[in-house]
């Protein structure tokens, strides 16, 4: 099973998006998929669920250490896609270090939804890399940093590189799967450059060549409660995180079994 | 305003790009640089060395105990130390009568022009090679926290959040010295939790011990370690360089 984490230190970037997106484009391929949401806030929970709000989810796990995860997962309609919501826990912990105390039980997590012969596992986590999120990391294989094409995505880079330089001593295994730009609107001159700016800033292999435009669309489907790719109006959103899907998985080693 | 100009007023473009090569890498201990910025690019100390690796745990398991247990006030101590990554400081009465706000400061912000900067502010010459040397160890070493202290006892750098473990450390440190029973490197090792331990190294210069104590989650290599020792011996001798 690949384990991947969705992460990045600054907030609104588009985690979740990508996070639900990238998870139904891996389900559609005929990966079993499951996205475990580990931002307290539940936004994956609130985007796919009505009843998100009463459903146990990660956090109820952290702080109940005889729950197991299959009483947690939430089918789509879509079989080989399921997800986990954040739940009601208040495990969340602000400002701890690069480790928070729950990478024992994280651990436990993975090794039974690996026991369910799950393919993939994505985790959406909290904006910033410590606490929950830095044990996320500490048990995952890769990870993907969605960065918004704008100048303050940009500035914010080096902060990002050296926390995940932290946790990579901490995991050493876990692969820096790519930066992604985001929310790129081709009409404005300064998000242009900055995506440039970051294309020129960064090694080549580390910035992935698919784009997330900026789109109403996403908003849209938040509101239907449903991944962009399943809307009518969604083909060409859902053709770019198909894409996404493939060059994630030609990066990503070893490969996830077809 | 290109897209060159958007990037280099707000941040180091080379430094950025050696972060992110170093994350490429597949195994990332192995990553720090043979030679490093904070002393120029005409800095000699570590040509032809190789680099820095860590050596692999005796034993691991892929369910390994948890080093951190869930949170209780018992558990504490331990978190403390993983903790010290924080950007916070808290008060400490180890710190009174301290000169260096100003050093901390400078070795928080990793950059050639502050190491020049802090020569030419009267401070003598090891607090700032002890501030030189914590910019290296932090932005250029696998460690996940660090603590060093001068050979007064007072500490320069603190983040791993604890001074009680610092005083421990440091009187284990100095207790070896006295009794001769260290090991010949001079290097001690504390396991704080089941993956984690302090590398507690002493840093000799004419003013005595210095202390560095290194949060790792494996031990070092004596190359790594004696690396760490080369870049200690460098920035001494180039803090005590007149006109430098």
């Amino acid at each position: 099973m690949t384990t991947l984490a969705i992460t990045s230190q600054k907030g609104g970037v588009g985690k979740t998006t990508l996070s639900i997106n990238l998870a139904y484009a891996f389900a559609r391929s005929g990966r079993k998929t499951l996205l475990v949401d580990t931002d307290p806030q539940g936004s994956v929970g609130l985007s796919l669920t009505r009843q998100s709000r009463h459903l146990s989810g990660f956090y109820d796990f952290l702080e109940n250490p005889v729950m197991n995860v299959g009483e947690l997962i939430v089918p789509t309609r879509l079989p080989t896609f399921s997800l986990v919501a954040a739940g009601r826990g208040s495990a969340y912990e602000f400002g701890s270090g690069p480790i928070s105390g729950n990478i024992h039980r994280i651990r436990g997590f993975v090794s039974q939804i690996r026991a369910m012969k799950y393919d993939v596992c994505i985790f959406d986590t909290a904006a910033g890399l410590f606490g929950v999120t830095a044990d996320v990391l500490g048990v995952s294989n890769g990870v993907m940093v969605p960065q918004q094409s704008e100048p303050l995505g940009v500035r914010s880079v080096p902060k990002m590189l050296e926390a995940l330089t932290r946790m990579r001593a901490v995991n050493p295994s876990l692969q820096v799967l790519g930066v992604i730009l985001t929310m790129v609107k081709k009409e404005l001159s300064e998000s242009l450059e900055s995506a440039q700016a970051l294309r020129g800033l960064l090694p080549d292999e580390m910035v992935m060549q698919t784009e997330i435009p900026r789109n109403d669309l996403y908003v849209q489907a938040s509101a239907r409660g449903l991944p962009v790719g399943v809307m009518a109006e969604g083909a060409k959103t859902l053709a770019i995180f198909e894409e996404l899907r493939l060059e994630l998985e030609q990066r990503i080693n070893p490969p996830i079994p077809s | 305003m290109n897209e060159n100009e958007v990037v280099s007023q707000w941040l180091d473009p080379d430094e950025v790009r050696s972060l992110a090569e170093g994350l490429l890498a597949k195994n990332p201990v192995s990553q720090i640089p043979s030679h490093e910025s904070v002393f120029g690019k005409d800095f000699e100390g570590f040509d032809g060395e190789s680099n820095l690796s860590t050596q692999p745990l005796q034993s691991v398991t892929s369910e390994p105990a948890n080093p951190f247990p869930q949170a209780s006030p018992k558990s504490k101590p331990a978190r403390s130390v993983v903790d010290g990554i924080k950007q916070s400081v808290r008060p400490d009465p180890f710190r009174e009568g301290q000169p260096p706000v100003a050093l901390t400061a400078a070795v928080k912000q990793a950059a050639p022009l502050e190491v020049v900067s802090s020569r030419s502010s009267g401070l003598p010459s090891l607090p700032r090679a002890l501030g030189t040397f914590s910019n290296w160890l932090k932005k250029q070493t696998p460690i996940l926290a660090a603590f060093v202290c001068d050979p007064k006892g007072e500490i320069v750098v603190d983040d791993v959040g604890s001074e009680k473990l610092i005083k421990v450390a440091r009187s284990l440190a100095l207790a070896s010295v006295t009794m001769g029973e260290g090991a010949p490197s001079g290097l001690l090792q504390v396991e704080i939790a089941k993956d984690r331990m302090i590398e507690i190294l002493q840093l000799e210069s004419k003013e005595g011990h210095s202390i560095a104590g290194l949060v790792v989650a494996r031990p070092l290599t004596s190359e790594a370690l004696a690396t760490i020792r080369r870049s200690f011996k460098t920035a001494l001798s180039r803090s005590s360089t007149p006109g430098e």
